[in-house]
């Protein structure tokens, strides 16, 4: 930092007790927005004297976040250390790869236990996996890594699985393809659409895959049963719930419309698709890495909101810890 | 006595019309440090690997390109390398400071590609650039350049010296010293943009944050960095002392608003090159 001049980091509007949207009603109202991305310099007595425009462009900025983890997860240090100290859980947790402890290649790791054990049923089939809201595809490459590690590199994911992404930014998609142009592109199908927009016969996928994402398509109760439909073994996901008795409507900091599941939501659907959720984490999201991503929420309601790390199995307890959703409907989140 | 500020960057998000807004989100580091770099080189890439139909990524190379200092560099490169001298189909070998993720890199594959699918004589197979830079850039400067024809090199300027500049710009054919990329940047600037022109006698093409006049000032950027800007006509006095050959062209309050304001003279942007070409001719506005 400046050795010129005494730069504070602030936040020019904390959030209040109650948000601004903490008391609407279901009814759906139209709010129009206008973004700036920027940096601000105020003095002392608050005065804003300097401003720095940064194009606001949601996906440039996806793009960044995201082609960032991918060539972390290329990173041939990475790989070797997953080598060497074998794909588990204490391997996720070094120091030296703070990337691995983070959301995705957790939820990863759960998608790799489960591709082995299809790979073995299948006498080592491709396992076919649905990602939805697939960014620049960076899911592939962390599986990618797991599985060279896991077999000397005998296989990756590019023998390994039948991979098929979606995702209704045509930019990341095409930044997808061009990171991926080695790929056998029939088993690397990228699809444009909403989240909520796809249509596949039931029990399509094997494995599907959704980190975040169902949250904030047009209908995400939809999508997340279409999801579950076309699930063949298991979904894992990332999703933001409440502990509230009912789910709500919010809006995230890109101006889209975003639904807070509730549990008892998410239960509801173990009747319709004849598998059961289980949990391996909770998040609360005070404790996220993306404060304050939620618009119009206060304090308050936050303290109820977090983020599960889920597994919807339609073949029975999962080949990992976890345990079942009605657990935390029963007796709180904690593992 | 310091000036004291207090300082936020992210997304505010107001209700249309409002002055004031309704929430801020601060945003992460890494969306900060080269998100912008990451879309221009795959936008150049897209239409060098020409993906059909829409990609999102760019309109037109026009508008990826206009006023944008990355491909003044980029095309002041090539016209070094279709000079008459040069020796026709050997392998352009740049070396770049401060590359960021490589949009440089990557304009001149475009245009060196395009010129080949063309026909041109100029043109080239593959390139070999190297970068030196920001450690923390390596990574994705190799990675992203990887599995393509054209050899990708990046060395940390952690520690670097004129010296390893000087021995670096000895295996290339052209030298680009980006300043402007590397003043952007978080990381300090490692290398003296006035020395390392003088240090080499190598085809060279530079764009730079400079102040106007003959004294350098200092400045701090908007990411909070102390960089002390070279003086323009003292700059080109020097250059042009030492080879006559040299043009500049000068974009005075380009980009201005990347330093926090201050009393002193005016920054802007000065453009360079070794006069072996004489069509350079950079409009940058801003």
């Amino acid at each position: 930092m400046s050795e010129r001049v005494r730069l504070k980091r602030f936040d020019p509007l904390p959030l209040a007790g109650e948000g601004l949207f903490d008391r609407q009603s279901d009814e759906t109202q139209l709010v129009a927005l206008t973004i700036e991305t920027k940096y601000q310099f105020a003095n002392p007595s608050g005065e804003i004297v300097h401003e720095y425009l940064l194009p606001s462009n949601a996906d440039m900025h996806n793009a960044g976040g995201y082609v960032d983890k991918l060539v972390k997860y290329r990173d041939p240090a990475l790989r070797k250390h997953l080598r060497h100290s074998g794909v588990n859980a204490v391997a996720l947790f070094d120091e030296r790869f703070p990337i691995l402890k983070s959301r995705s290649p957790r939820l990863d790791f759960l998608l790799f236990e489960w591709i082995r054990i299809i790979r073995d049923q299948q006498n080592g089939g491709r396992v076919s996996l649905f990602d939805l809201g697939c960014t620049v595809c960076e899911h592939w490459d962390m599986l990618d890594a797991m599985l060279q590690a896991a077999s000397d590199g005998r296989e990756g994911a590019a023998s390994a699985l039948s991979y098929h992404g979606l995702d209704k930014s045509v930019m990341l998609l095409s930044i997808g393809r061009l990171l991926h142009s080695q790929v056998e592109p029939q088993h690397f199908q990228l699809m444009r659409a909403d989240g909520a927009q796809f249509d596949f016969p039931p029990e399509s996928f094997d494995l599907t895959l959704s980190v975040g994402v169902v949250n904030h398509v047009s209908d995400p109760r939809i999508s997340l049963e279409r999801m579950l439909s076309v699930t063949r073994h298991a979904a894992v996901l990332a999703l933001w719930v409440t502990d509230e008795k009912k789910g709500f409507w919010g809006m995230i900091h890109s101006g889209l419309a975003f639904y807070v599941f509730s549990l008892q939501d998410l239960l509801g659907l173990e009747q319709i698709h004849g598998g059961r959720f289980y949990y391996t984490d909770y998040i609360p999201e005070e404790q996220g890495s993306q404060q304050k991503s939620l618009v119009g929420v206060g304090v308050e309601r936050i303290k109820h909101i977090g983020c599960y790390h889920l597994v919807f199995s339609k073949r029975g307890a999962p080949p990992f810890q976890a345990l079942p959703l009605a657990h935390a409907a029963d007796r709180g989140k904690d593992l | 006595v310091k000036s004291e500020l207090r300082w936020c960057v992210g997304k505010f998000i107001y209700s249309r019309g409002a002055e004031s807004p309704m929430h801020f989100m601060p945003l992460q580091d890494f969306t900060l440090v080269d998100f912008l770099e990451q879309s221009r080189l795959f936008g150049l890439r897209a239409m060098r690997k020409g993906l059909s139909g829409k990609t999102g990524l760019v309109d037109s190379l026009a508008r990826l390109t206009e006023n944008e200092v990355f491909a003044c560099l980029a095309e002041t490169t090539l016209r070094l390398f279709q000079l008459p001298s040069r020796e026709r189909g050997a392998t352009p070998r740049v070396v770049e400071y401060s590359p960021s993720v490589g949009p440089v890199f990557e304009y001149f594959k475009l245009m060196a590609e395009t010129l080949r699918s063309a026909g041109g004589t100029d043109a080239f197979v593959r390139v070999n650039w190297t970068g030196i830079g920001p450690q923390a850039f390596r990574m994705k400067f190799e990675i992203l350049h990887a599995d393509e024809e054209s050899q990708a090199t990046y060395y940390s300027d952690n520690g670097a010296t004129v010296a390893d500049w000087t021995r670096l710009c000895q295996e290339a054919d052209v030298a680009v010293f980006n300043h402007y990329q590397a003043v952007r940047e978080i990381d300090p600037v490692a290398l003296p943009l006035k020395e390392c022109l003088l240090a080499t006698n190598l085809a060279q093409v530079f764009a730079a944050y400079v102040v106007q006049g003959t004294s350098p000032s200092w400045r701090t950027t908007v990411k909070g960095k102390d960089v002390l800007l070279p003086a323009r006509e003292d700059l080109e006095t020097m250059l042009v002392a030492n080879d006559p050959t040299w043009r500049f062209f000068w974009c005075p309050g380009y980009d201005e608003k990347f330093f926090l304001p201050e009393d002193g003279p005016r920054t802007g942007l000065l453009f360079g090159c070794t006069g072996r070409t004489e069509t350079v001719s950079p409009v940058l506005k801003r």
